[in-house]
């Protein structure tokens, strides 16, 4: 696959683009209720209820952050690393709650739970996104000039 | 191609320490702010006082408050303790909704209490339309983490009920003190 042919340069920009806005939008509603983002947090029954209040309070500005270096092109390796980890992550604990038998809300995109029931589709759509996730990752990296951190890649 | 090279790590870390600061400094003033504590907060039960016009036998000597506060008018949620969900039901000022599946409900279900699952909502519409807006709806489900409960109360208050509340200890905590009713009836609350 020539990753710097015309068409391929397209398609992985629509693929950034779309994913960043994608964390962008689940980063707003958390933004907005950290409380209840961390209720949904500790519903997961992984980490102690201090990593719990941190996570709830950082993690959408991460989100965000990232979500916005992906969709302007800046920073791209580490944006997309930080977003690869984070889907790694929310793959596991959706993976813990589904073997603990937990029903619970997955707190994704929305605080307030409404059709976000941890399951198997939700456990599905985690992969694909943790797929082309990877798939941006591996683009931002066999793409990348060297240059100074602070530059980016183009 | 190394998978984690240098300009990505230190991109990340930057990334991470700014989101960081960010996410510290505006949770220090924001409404709805997590606190920073390292223990669970144990859960904010209704005032007595909430259920003063219900249940006049209800003791608030000692309650500043002489006007209840109009029900689930701030927007959260009236979370309610065992107690006060066996007055206001012994007094039928209210009705008990289980928000889980009907085979969770069959295993074992609060006395009275109505099916009324959230993920299949769409399927009890009559019931819905059917509930009394004059009692209180009283939501539950397991208990912790479930969170069934809330969202039908959530729910049932954007369809314009007033009076709506949850049992957020749910059917573990009832367990502990009272008997289950299991099968598909709804079976009687003893006073």
């Amino acid at each position: 696959m020539n990753l710097k042919s015309d068409r391929m340069k397209w398609i992985f920009l629509a693929l950034r683009w779309g994913i960043g806005a994608l964390f962008v939008y689940a980063a707003i509603g958390k933004i907005a209720n950290p409380m209840a983002f961390a209720a949904q947090v500790d519903n997961y029954r992984l980490l102690p209820y201090f990593l719990v209040t941190l996570v709830a309070a950082i993690l959408p500005w991460l989100e965000l952050c990232c979500g916005l270096l992906l969709i302007v092109g800046k920073w791209l390796p580490g944006a997309a690393l930080i977003l690869l980890a984070l889907n790694l992550v929310f793959l596991i604990a959706i993976i813990s709650a589904l073997a603990k038998g937990l029903d619970i809300s997955c707190g994704c995109f929305s605080v307030s739970g409404e059709g976000m029931r941890i399951g198997i589709k939700k456990l599905i759509e985690n992969i694909l996104l943790s797929l082309l996730t990877m798939a941006i990752y591996w683009q931002v990296l066999s793409t990348a000039t060297k240059k100074p951190i602070y530059e980016g890649t183009k | 191609m190394k998978w984690i090279p240098k300009q990505a790590l230190w991109q990340g870390i930057i990334i991470l320490m700014v989101a960081t600061l960010i996410g510290l400094g505006v949770n220090s003033f924001h409404p709805r702010k997590v606190s920073l504590t390292f223990k669970r907060p144990p859960l904010k039960y209704a005032a007595d006082s909430l259920f003063a016009e219900d249940l006049p036998s209800v003791n608030i000597a000692g309650q500043n408050d002489s006007v209840p506060p109009t029900p689930n008018a701030s927007g959260e949620l009236i979370i309610l303790n065992a107690g006060q969900l066996r007055q206001l039901v012994s007094q039928q000022q209210a009705m008990l909704l289980d928000a889980r599946t009907p085979a969770e409900y069959e295993a074992g279900h609060l006395p009275g209490a109505m099916l009324l699952p959230f993920d299949l909502l769409y399927d009890y519409e009559q019931q819905i339309n059917e509930l009394p807006k004059d009692k209180w709806l009283i939501c539950y489900c397991e208990g912790p983490p479930c969170d069934l409960g809330e969202l039908l109360a959530k729910e049932l208050l954007l369809r314009g009920f007033q009076k709506v509340a949850v049992y957020q200890d749910g059917v573990n905590d009832w367990k502990k003190s009272y008997p289950v009713i299991k099968g598909k009836e709804a079976g009687e609350f003893e006073k």
